[in-house]
């Protein structure tokens, strides 16, 4: 080990100590290998994006590095010398700071409380002097945040500002960012940006997980591309890789681009859905929907934009007829085919965790081939096999209960049942959630070939540019306000960006 | 008469004022403890026959207070060790208490004890009106003048508050920071439990000056439900707990000022007002709920 490090520090002349260096860590979880032989370096100054698929053990790796797992193998060093945080507080104490994607505040509390439980520091709050503290390090880092404001009234962007401050003033000097634009619309993702510049400047560390290429391509120094446990790809200044080869690097294979033929809107023909004035509560009981005008015609893809929050669920849910309308009225053209739902929380709406793949496949509301006055399960297995072919999202096994499924498990079912039959109304919330590339692929194409067999098709996802691919139309909705429709044909981020913000475009 | 009514809601009201502000720490903390009426009972026997053996009402509160604690205490096993629901447990340890204080208490039915008795505050208690009324009472209601504002502050301003609130709105974020979900839940319960107990024991030492079966009589529940009438605020359940105390009274001054009215009418009076309450309030004092808690009443939303 001496001698390793000897090693290494000569292979480090000149160049500035690693602020965290990984060497081999291997993680096992039962059969699965979660991690194999990883190696990670982030030197102080610099931002490292970190890309691989669903599954591909970024998390497992971030976990080891923050002291929430122990690693099998491989050994960590800060500043050169060796750790092994046995728990985030021990890597807090290393100067390890993570950003969590669910973001760890408290809605109820305010942004002073929330920093203050990070904080530990005497047995009173003594806020106001906390507050100052607050205001002073925001200034400093460019984090505009209201100390005194509860977070629940926060915006996703803004609560992440809070989330950054917290982690900073607690002393981290390696700050890692686990899939932070994924909810931001794009002008809070450039804000966010210039904060990960500054902290680069001040010659902090950045680890950026995402599985947005461009943003890798923008602002990362280095880049390590994980797949199936392993480092596949680990190299500098990720500007020179094209789209193309980091997908070929996530995946293993390349992925030719979704061919999408843009048949000109049908004569609008009576819609499928038409929402006047539709106003509903939100499950706190405020108005979370507020008197949206839309129209989805056959043969049309509307997507819808926006921040987490503003109104999506309770549109589906409303289209559906799942949630009452207050005032004004919803009108679903059922030409036979009725509508088909993927839901928001797929887990919590559309699945019965006990039951089977094979049972979940009769839950549909279509006739059940019937045996006596049982169910001919033998032919519901049949027609599920065709089924599972046909849609090509390769579900698991059908005797699995759901609920030893993963998330991206329970997905591909939903998907599978609900984008299996024909329909004269879609309506999809998040449908790539949890989704590889292949199959998030798979189920675009699915989504668009009922556009073209004539269904309507209403698409809520928060990734602009798979809206932007796919659909004909999008809908953004700002604070339960339906704000604005714009042509996907030469649809400009920015300005769609600027509506999801609540401004005008 | 109006401030004799006054001056018995205060004393009335000062035992459901203890259990509603323990309550409020526990449900802070994300448990719900529908056994407070069962932590009152305990509390009041526990308080009667400290007091009667020792001789002195202070030892009483004491032994009044563990009594409700140990009450918690088990619910906090149950609870939050081993996950029970907190319906079931809550319920069953009240009519566990229910029953274990008529078997253990027949002894002190009509024993004499040298009870609580009031102290007018000198110089305050001379005011016209207002010194009957806030002045002129055993030292248990001059102690709870000071805790409806202390475990404001301790809940709203410490950082022991902070873990407690942390732990009823979300969980994740205390553990995040290492700290132990269970060990603050634990506290928040035996806490609030210790304070029930207070509450019951303010009932027999110092009201009723006597021990008698089911003597609590759903001041326990009252407080439950005051919990959520005051949005989980101290200080509103000061008011709120007078305001029962009120409700209370009004049957024996009724009584001791030769109107005739119902016996049994009038001491539905506090549960009808719940009620009245219950339905003008509706769902809107819900949205104050602490996070954790609302996953325990619907485990199926996690708003």
């Amino acid at each position: 080990m001496t001698t390793d490090a000897v090693a290494r520090a000569r292979g480090r002349v000149g160049k500035p100590a690693a602020l965290l260096e990984v060497r081999s860590l291997s993680k096992r979880f039962g059969e699965v290998q979660a991690n194999w032989d990883v190696d990670l370096t982030v030197l102080p100054g610099t931002v490292h994006g970190l890309i691989g698929e669903n599954g591909a053990g970024k998390s497992t790796l971030l976990k080891m590095i923050y002291g929430v797992y122990t690693p099998d193998e491989g050994r960590m060093f800060v500043d050169g010398a060796p750790v092994s945080p046995g728990s985030p507080a021990d890597a807090r104490a290393l100067g390890i700071g993570m950003v969590f994607q669910d973001l760890r505040l408290v809605p109820a509390l305010t942004v002073a409380e929330n920093i203050a439980l990070a904080l530990p520091d005497g047995p009173t709050l003594r806020l106001a002097r906390l507050a100052a503290r607050i205001t002073e390090a925001s200034e400093a880092y460019g984090l505009a945040v209201d100390p005194s404001a509860q977070v629940r009234h926060l915006s996703i962007g803004e609560r992440q500002r809070a989330e950054i401050l917290k982690v900073l003033m607690t002393g981290a000097r390696l700050v890692i960012l686990d899939e932070p634009t994924s909810v931001l619309a794009p002008q809070e993702v450039e804000a966010l940006f210039g904060v990960v510049a500054q902290l680069r400047d001040r010659g902090l560390g950045v680890v950026l997980v995402t599985h947005k290429l461009g943003e890798v391509r923008a602002i990362a120094d280095q880049v390590t591309v994980l797949r199936g446990g392993q480092v596949i790809l680990n190299a500098e200044d990720p500007g020179n890789f094209s789209d193309a080869e980091l997908v070929e690097a996530m995946v293993g294979r390349r992925v030719p681009p979704l061919a999408v033929e843009r048949v000109a809107v049908p004569p609008r023909e009576r819609a499928v859905l038409e929402l006047r004035g539709a106003t509903a509560l939100g499950d706190r009981g405020h108005v979370a929907l507020k008197g949206v005008d839309l129209d989805v015609h056959p043969g049309e893809l509307v997507g819808v934009a926006g921040v987490a929050g503003s109104g999506q669920k309770e549109l589906c849910e409303v289209a559906l007829g799942l949630r009452p309308v207050t005032s004004g009225s919803v009108r679903v053209d059922d030409t036979g085919g009725g509508a088909v739902a993927v839901p928001e929380d797929p887990v919590a709406d559309s699945v019965v965790p006990g039951l089977t793949v094979l049972e979940h496949m009769v839950l549909d509301g279509r006739a059940v081939p019937r045996r006596g006055l049982g169910i001919d399960w033998p032919a519901v297995g049949a027609r599920t096999a065709v089924l599972d072919e046909r849609v090509g999202l390769h579900m698991a096994p059908t005797k699995r209960t759901l609920s030893s499924l993963s998330g991206g498990n329970i997905q591909r079912v939903v998907l599978t049942r609900e984008l299996g039959q024909d329909a004269s109304l879609v309506v999809a919330a998040y449908p790539s959630r949890g989704l590889d590339v292949a199959n998030t692929r798979r189920t675009q194409e699915l989504l668009l070939q009922h556009r073209a067999r004539g269904a309507g098709v209403l698409m809520v996802s928060e990734d602009l540019d798979e809206l932007i691919a796919v659909a004909d139309r999008i809908a953004v909705m700002h604070d339960g306000h339906l704000v604005g429709v714009v042509d996907t044909a030469g649809a400009d981020r920015m300005s769609i960006g600027r509506l999801m913000l609540g401004g005008v475009a | 008469m109006i401030i004799d009514i006054l001056a018995g809601a205060v004393r009335g009201g000062t035992s459901i004022m203890y259990a509603g502000l323990g309550e409020t720490i526990s449900e802070r903390g994300g448990v719900i403890n529908l056994g407070t009426e069962g932590a009152m009972l305990l509390g009041a026997l526990g308080g009667y026959a400290v007091t009667a053996e020792t001789g002195n009402p202070w030892l009483g509160v004491l032994g009044g207070a563990l009594a409700g604690a140990l009450l918690s205490l088990t619910h906090a096993v149950l609870v939050v060790s081993r996950r029970a629901n907190q319906f079931a447990s809550g319920l069953t340890l009240y009519f566990l208490a229910l029953g274990v204080t008529a078997l253990f208490g027949v002894g002190y039915v009509s024993r004499q004890i040298n009870a609580f008795t009031p102290v007018p505050v000198p110089g305050l208690s001379e005011i016209p009106g207002l010194g009957p009324i806030l002045f002129d009472h055993d030292p248990l209601v001059y102690l709870a003048y000071v805790a409806a504002p202390v475990i404001w502050w301790v809940l709203f301003r410490t950082r022991v508050g902070l873990l407690v609130r942390t732990a009823g709105e979300r969980t994740e974020a205390l553990e995040v920071h290492g700290y132990s979900v269970k060990a603050v839940r634990y506290c928040a319960t035996v806490a609030g439990g210790a304070l029930a107990g207070i509450g019951g024991a303010h009932i027999s030492i110092a009201y009723a000056n006597s021990w008698f079966e089911n003597m609590i009589a759903g001041r326990g529940f009252i407080a439950v439900a005051l919990v959520i009438f005051a949005m989980w605020n101290p200080i509103r359940i000061m008011a709120g707990a007078y305001l029962f105390g009120a409700a209370l009274s009004l049957a024996s001054v009724l009584q001791t000022s030769g109107i005739a009215v119902n016996q049994f009418a009038l001491n539905a009076v506090p549960f009808v007002l719940t009620l009245v309450v219950l339905a003008v309030l509706g769902r809107r004092t819900m949205l104050a709920a602490p996070d954790e808690l609302l996953k325990v009443f619907d485990n199926s939303r996690t708003t």
